[in-house]
C-alpha cells in the first residue's frame, strides 16, 4: 500500500497555494450536490459507484481514501496458507475515476464541521458537503502492551496479514499459535473462526506438523455463528477452544497474554505467534465528529442518515444497525444509503422497504469453505432491520470442496460490484 | 515509478507541476434535461479566428483540433470529446507565435451559471466565439500570454448539454476558470506547462521526486486516461510517458481495466429517478454483478426475461436445490422477486453471459 502525497497536495499543505487555498467561505447554494464519502472499503467504494451510477451528472461524488491501494480483508486468510496473495486481494480506484467520474482524493479527514456542512483534510484542503457519507472502518479497543508491529491484528489486511504469514511460515514442529477472538459485535462474525482452522490445518496438513497446537481465546460465551462447522473442525484438528476471555495485557516482545477465564484469576499464556483480534468500536472519524453513542454510531436504517447529525451519514462496520459488519453487508448498505442520499436530494420520499443482505463463505481448510447467509428487512414498528421473520435465519452450508470453489465466484462479483 | 514524463503540448518543455489551491466552494448547475444517451462520444463546434482548440476533460484525456482556413475570418472547428465527461476547452490564436500567443480559456454563462465546466452527450455548437487577436486586447497581468480571466460566451445550451460549477475540479484547482495547465504559479510569466520549473525551487519539474502528474492537468497519473497529454489515450498509445521507451517493456502496463470497465456498459443519466426494483436488485449484485453482469461462472441476471427470473425464484424457493440461492429466496417476498425481475429484464444482456 502507498500512500500517494503527490507535490501539489504537499504544497496545499504548505499553505503554498494561491489565495484561494486559505478561503474558508464556502457557499452552499447549490443545485449540483456534492456528496462526499470518506473510506474506500466495501461500504465507501460501493457508496460512491453507485451514487455516480445511480446519480450520474446530477451529482458530484467526492471520494477520500488515504491510500491508493485496497487490500481485501474478504479472502485474506487465504494468505496464511498460501492459497492467495495480498496482490490477489488488491484493488484500486481507477474505474471509479476514469468510468464513474468520481473526485478520488488520497488523503485522510481530518475534522467535519456540522453546521457549515463542510470537511477539512489532513492536506488542509477543505470541501464543502450537501451529504457526508463516512465509511471508516472500525477501530480496536486498546489493549495494555500490544504492538501490532509484534503481535499483529490482520483484522485489516495488507502489511498485517503478510506480518502474520511470516511469523506462521517461521513456527517449527511443536510450536504454539495463539489468537484471540474479541467480543460481539465485530467485523467478520465467521472470521476469527475461519482463521484458526485455517491455520491449524495449514500447520497440521500442509507443514505436517504433529505437534503444534493451536489455542483460541475467545472472548465470547461459544462460538458466536457457525458453532457446528466449526466446533467439529476444532475437534478435528484439535484445536484448544477456551470461551469467556477477558484479556488484561499483552506482551509484545514476549508473546505473551494475560488473561481471565470464567471470571476466575489472572493467568499468562506464551506463544510462539500470537494473534490479537481486540475488541472493536467505531472508526475514530465517527467519534472524532461527535456520532457514536457507546462504542458505535446510532443511524436511520432507511438512509443510514446519523440520528445525531443532519445531512452525515455512517455505513459498514461503524453504524449500529445490529446488522452483521462484513464487506458484504457494508457494501449492500452502501446501496440503500446511496439511494436515500439521492432521493433525499432530489426530494423524494425514502424507500420505506429496505431489504439488506449478507453472505459469506469460510474456508476451513486449503479445500473446504462453508457458508452462512442472512436477508435482513425493517420494522417499521421498531425503527430496526431484523432477520426476515420465518426464513430460518441465518442459514448455514457444511463445508465442501463445492463451497470451496463457489467460493471465489461470490468474492469475484463482489469485488467487482465494490471496485469495478 | 515512471518519472520524467514530457508533456507533449505546445513546445513540450517540462513536465508541468501546479501550485495548487482549494477551498470549498458553491456547485451549481443550469437546468439541464438531457436524456439518457448511448452514445459515447460528443461534438463540440463553432466558428473562431484562426484557432487550435484544446479539451480538457475530467478522465485525464486531452483532444485538440486547429480550426480550418475557409477563407473567411470565422474559421469552423469540431472536436470530439467522450460523452458525459466534464471537460475545460481553452482556445489558442497565434498558435505557432510564442510571442503573440494568446490562450484564452472559456467560459460558458447559462442564467446564473457560469463555468468552463462543460459536460456534453450531444453536439453543442457555440457559434462565434471572438478571440482576442492582439495582445493589447487582452488583459494579462503576468504577461505569460493567458488572460487573466476566461472569456464568457452565451451560446444557446441544447438538451445534453450541462455547464457545472463544482465543490471540486481537479483541472482547475482554485476553480477561477484558468484550467492548471494555463496558470503560473509561480508568476515568472511562464504558465506551468511551458514552466520546466513551476515553483522556481530551482529543481526541474520533471526531477521533482514526488512528481505523480506527468501532464500537470491535475489528474493524478493513477487516474489519467492520457498521461502525456499527446491525445492519445494510455490503452492505445505505446508509449505513455513519451520518453522513447515502449510500454510494452513496462511490466506495469496491463489492460485489466479497459476489459473490466467494457464488461458493464455504463452511460452516465443526467438525472436520479427512484426506483424501488432497481434497489432491490442491487442487492443481487454482490454476488450476481452490477446491473446483473456477472464476472464468472455465477448466473448473470441482465436482460433475462422477468417471468423465467420469477419463475425460477419461486422453484428455487419452493424446492431443495442450490441452498445458498434458496436460503436468499426465502428473504424477498413473491411481490419483491417480481419487481427486482422486471427491473433485470430492462438491462442489456450480453451474448456472452448467456446460461
Amino acid at each position: 500500500m502507498s500512500n500517494t502525497l503527490s507535490r501539489r497536495t504537499l504544497l496545499k499543505a504548505l499553505g503554498i497555494g494561491s489565495a484561494a487555498a486559505l478561503m474558508p467561505g464556502v457557499l452552499n447554494a447549490a443545485t449540483l450536490p456534492h456528496v462526499v464519502v470518506v473510506g474506500g472499503g466495501f461500504a465507501g467504494a460501493t457508496a460512491a459507484k453507485y451514487l455516480k451510477m445511480w446519480g450520474g451528472t446530477s451529482v458530484e461524488v467526492t471520494l477520500i481514501e488515504a491510500n491508493t491501494t485496497y487490500v481485501s480483508p474478504i479472502l485474506s486468510n487465504l494468505v496464511l496458507n498460501h492459497q492467495k496473495t495480498t496482490s490477489d486481494l488488491s484493488f484500486n480506484y481507477v474505474t471509479h475515476s476514469t468510468v464513474y467520474g468520481i473526485n478520488i482524493v488520497h488523503d485522510t479527514l481530518n475534522t467535519v464541521d456540522k453546521t457549515n456542512q463542510t470537511v477539512t483534510l489532513h492536506s488542509g484542503t477543505v470541501l464543502n458537503y450537501d451529504r457526508l457519507i463516512l465509511a471508516g472502518g472500525m477501530d480496536f479497543v486498546d489493549i495494555p502492551g500490544l504492538d501490532f508491529e509484534k503481535v499483529p491484528h490482520a483484522w485489516k489486511a495488507g502489511a498485517q496479514t503478510n506480518l502474520l504469514k511470516d511469523q506462521i511460515d517461521a513456527m517449527v514442529d511443536g510450536d504454539h499459535f495463539v489468537m484471540t477472538v474479541p467480543a460481539s459485535p465485530y467485523r467478520c462474525p465467521p472470521g476469527p473462526y475461519e482463521r484458526a482452522c485455517v491455520v491449524a490445518d495449514y500447520l497440521k496438513n500442509t507443514k505436517g506438523f504433529a505437534n503444534c497446537q493451536v489455542t483460541v481465546l475467545d472472548a465470547n460465551a461459544a462460538i458466536t455463528v457457525e458453532a457446528d462447522t466449526f466446533g467439529a473442525k476444532f475437534t478435528e484438528y484439535g484445536v484448544n477452544y477456551r470461551p469467556n476471555i477477558s484479556i488484561a495485557s499483552v506482551d509484545s516482545d514476549a508473546r505473551s497474554i494475560t488473561f481471565t477465564e470464567n471470571g476466575g484469576g489472572a493467568q499468562t499464556l506464551s506463544a510462539n505467534v500470537l494473534n490479537v483480534i481486540p475488541n472493536q468500536k467505531a472508526a475514530k472519524i465517527v467519534f472524532d465528529a461527535g456520532l457514536n453513542s457507546g462504542n458505535w454510531a446510532p443511524v436511520n436504517p432507511l438512509s443510514y442518515e446519523s440520528t445525531l447529525a443532519q445531512n452525515i451519514h455512517v455505513i459498514g462496520d461503524s453504524q449500529a444497525t445490529g446488522q452483521p459488519k462484513s464487506g458484504h453487508m457494508g457494501n449492500s448498505q452502501a446501496k440503500i444509503c446511496a439511494d436515500a442520499v439521492l432521493r433525499s436530494l432530489n426530494n423524494v420520499a425514502l424507500n420505506t422497504a429496505p431489504k439488506t443482505n449478507t453472505a459469506c463463505y469460510s474456508p476451513v481448510s486449503s479445500t473446504h469453505a462453508s457458508w452462512l447467509t442472512a436477508v435482513y428487512e425493517y420494522n417499521s414498528e421498531t425503527g430496526k432491520m431484523q432477520l426476515v421473520a420465518d426464513a430460518g435465519y441465518p442459514a448455514a452450508g457444511a463445508p465442501s470442496t463445492e463451497n470451496y470453489s463457489q467460493m471465489f465466484n461470490w468474492s469475484g462479483n463482489l469485488f467487482a460490484d465494490t471496485f469495478s | 515509478m515512471r518519472y520524467h514524463k514530457i508533456p507533449f503540448l505546445l513546445s513540450g518543455v517540462s513536465a508541468a507541476l501546479l501550485l495548487a489551491s482549494c477551498g470549498g466552494g458553491s456547485s451549481s448547475s443550469t437546468s439541464i434535461t438531457s436524456s439518457d444517451t448511448t452514445t459515447s462520444s460528443a461534438v463540440i463546434s463553432g466558428t473562431v479566428p484562426g484557432t487550435k482548440i484544446e479539451a480538457f476533460c475530467a478522465d485525464g484525456s486531452y483532444y485538440t483540433v486547429n480550426s480550418t482556413d475557409d477563407g473567411t475570418s470565422q474559421h469552423p472547428f469540431s472536436l470530439t470529446v467522450p460523452a458525459g465527461v466534464d471537460c475545460h476547452l481553452v482556445m489558442t490564436t497565434n498558435e505557432n507565435d510564442p510571442v503573440n500567443r494568446i490562450v484564452t480559456p472559456i467560459e460558458i454563462e447559462s442564467g446564473t451559471v457560469a463555468s468552463g465546466v462543460i459536460n456534453t452527450s450531444v453536439e453543442f455548437a457555440l457559434g462565434y466565439v471572438p478571440l482576442a487577436l492582439n495582445l493589447s486586447d487582452i488583459v494579462d497581468s503576468n504577461g505569460d500570454g493567458v488572460t487573466d480571466t476566461p472569456l464568457r460566451i452565451s451560446p444557446v445550451i441544447p438538451d445534453g448539454v450541462a455547464i457545472l460549477e463544482l465543490s471540486l475540479d481537479p483541472l482547475d484547482d482554485d476553480r477561477d476558470g484558468i484550467p492548471n495547465i494555463y496558470e503560473d504559479d509561480d508568476n515568472d510569466g511562464e504558465y506551468n506547462q511551458e514552466d520546466s520549473d513551476d515553483d522556481n525551487d530551482g529543481i526541474p519539474d520533471s526531477e521533482e521526486a514526488d512528481n505523480s502528474d506527468s501532464d500537470g492537468d491535475g489528474i493524478d497519473d493513477l487516474y489519467d486516461r492520457d498521461d502525456d497529454n499527446d491525445g492519445l489515450t494510455d490503452d492505445v498509445d505505446s508509449d505513455d510517458d513519451n520518453d522513447g521507451t515502449p510500454d510494452s517493456e513496462d511490466s506495469d502496463h496491463d489492460d485489466d481495466n479497459e476489459t473490466s470497465s467494457s464488461s458493464t456498459v455504463y452511460t452516465p443519466v443526467s438525472a436520479y429517478t427512484a426506483s424501488v426494483g432497481r434497489l432491490l436488485a442491487s442487492q443481487c449484485a454482490q454476488c450476481h454483478g452490477t446491473n446483473g453482469h456477472s464476472v464468472n461462472s455465477w448466473d448473470s441476471l441482465a436482460g433475462e426475461s422477468a417471468s423465467e427470473l420469477v419463475e425460477e425464484m419461486l422453484e428455487i424457493k419452493a424446492g431443495e436445490e442450490a441452498p445458498i440461492m434458496q436460503a436468499q429466496a426465502h428473504g424477498y417476498s413473491d411481490a419483491e422477486i417480481r419487481a427486482l425481475a422486471e427491473w433485470f429484464a430492462t438491462q442489456p444482456g450480453s451474448e456472452s453471459e448467456e446460461e
